[in-house]
């Protein structure tokens, strides 16, 4: 039976009714709103973090692809005027490309420390916390190899001034040098 | 219960400059839509996933993939509180499936094709005790998303255009899925009758 081109279909009607209410009996916690809104800062952060990456690495390749176009140019130069001139010369060094960027290697530039850290941490599966909220906000022009332990990047960090960072139980510390 | 107040209209004329904002940067304005849609998300996504925290984690990714495919939201084809609830259902279907949404079985229309349409109709209008229960039954046999269909159209009262905007699907193709519902909801009552004679 159907009425303006749709069932009516009481009985059904009352069965779904009843059973999407019962389903539907939920109440959203208080911070509902402020959890997504931090969760999408904090997405968008790392993808801020990733193009800034993406940037810094294609800066990097194409360094490198300029050098060794240009250390075989004159390699073949080298060789032609050997071969030319049909004399001894003495061997030349340092032919290797200098700009060798392991995979993974990540640039940092002008990034917040927070920023830095969760990122960091999510490679590790660690935890962070900042015992100086202000700390957050501190930027760092900073390289991290991923493929290296944790304790050396750690290690790097604590080499800035007024920063304390620790590894604890899965957890990196953050605190200011001389403070909590 | 309060219904959820489906908007029949396109995006509003707000919320479409509201986007157009967000997407040039003014991102803090996207918590004006998440305060304005949550309710209506995390009752929808509860019609599938019956935890309430695992709900709210749905709801909240729903919200978050919103904002990240918020580009390809367009206002032509659904209304921006569809779109969202059409996000929020696939992610609630794939949260208890643990795969893609929105998995219809095909639908053997030889099967249930002997009954007729009058019979159908006796029996999902038979508002007795005993045939409501046993229609309660049936409907909690359906799969999550034929049961989502069912409280789009019998419970929202959607057209099955928006129903469709909100799965994903033609209209046409949810014509046909409704009437295989209805006709597989009898089959499943008889079913249940003959075993309550034996």
């Amino acid at each position: 039976m159907k009425t303006n081109d749709r069932y009516e279909d009481t009985a059904l009607r009352k069965v779904v009714t009843r059973q999407t209410e019962e389903k539907e009996r939920a109440t959203l916690s208080d911070n509902f709103a402020n959890s997504v809104m931090q969760r999408i800062q904090h997405e968008q952060q790392i993808a801020d973090i990733e193009r800034l990456t993406v940037t810094g690495f294609t800066r990097y390749r194409k360094v490198a692809a300029v050098a060794a176009i240009a250390l075989l140019v004159c390699g073949l130069s080298y060789a032609a005027w050997e071969y030319i001139i049909d004399s001894p010369q003495p061997p030349i060094e340092n032919r290797k490309v200098s700009a060798e960027i392991p995979d993974g290697v990540v640039n940092f530039s002008n990034v917040r420390l927070d920023s830095i850290l969760y990122r960091v941490g999510r490679t590790y599966d660690h935890a962070v916390r900042f015992n100086v909220e202000e700390l957050r906000e501190w930027r760092f022009q900073i390289t991290w190899n991923p493929n290296k332990p944790l304790t050396e990047f750690v290690q790097l960090l604590n080499e800035f001034d007024g920063l304390d960072v620790a590894e604890r139980n899965d957890t990196i510390d953050v605190s200011a040098k001389g403070g909590k | 219960m309060k219904k959820n107040n489906y908007n029949r209209r396109a995006t509003t004329p707000d919320e479409s400059k509201m986007i157009g904002r967000i997407l040039g940067g003014h991102t803090e304005e996207f918590g004006v839509l998440v305060n304005r849609y949550a309710e209506s998300v995390v009752r929808v996504v509860r019609r599938i996933v019956p935890s309430a925290e695992d709900a709210e984690d749905v709801a909240q990714d729903t919200f978050v993939a919103a904002f990240q495919d918020l580009k390809r939201f367009d206002s032509a084809r659904a209304s921006f509180k569809n779109w969202l609830l059409g996000i929020a259902s696939h992610m609630a279907l794939k949260r208890i499936q643990g795969s893609a949404a929105f998995s219809f079985v095909s639908i053997d229309q030889e099967q249930w094709g002997d009954m007729a349409d009058a019979e159908v109709d006796e029996w999902l209008n038979d508002t007795s005790t005993h045939r409501l229960a046993q229609l309660d039954k049936a409907v909690k046999r359906l799969a999550p998303n034929d049961q989502l269909l069912l409280s789009f159209y019998y419970y929202d009262d959607l057209r099955l255009k928006e129903i469709a905007a909100i799965m994903n699907c033609t209209d046409s193709y949810l014509r046909s899925r409704l009437q295989w519902i209805r006709k597989k909801l009898c089959q499943t009552i008889k079913s249940l009758e003959e075993y309550e004679d034996q």
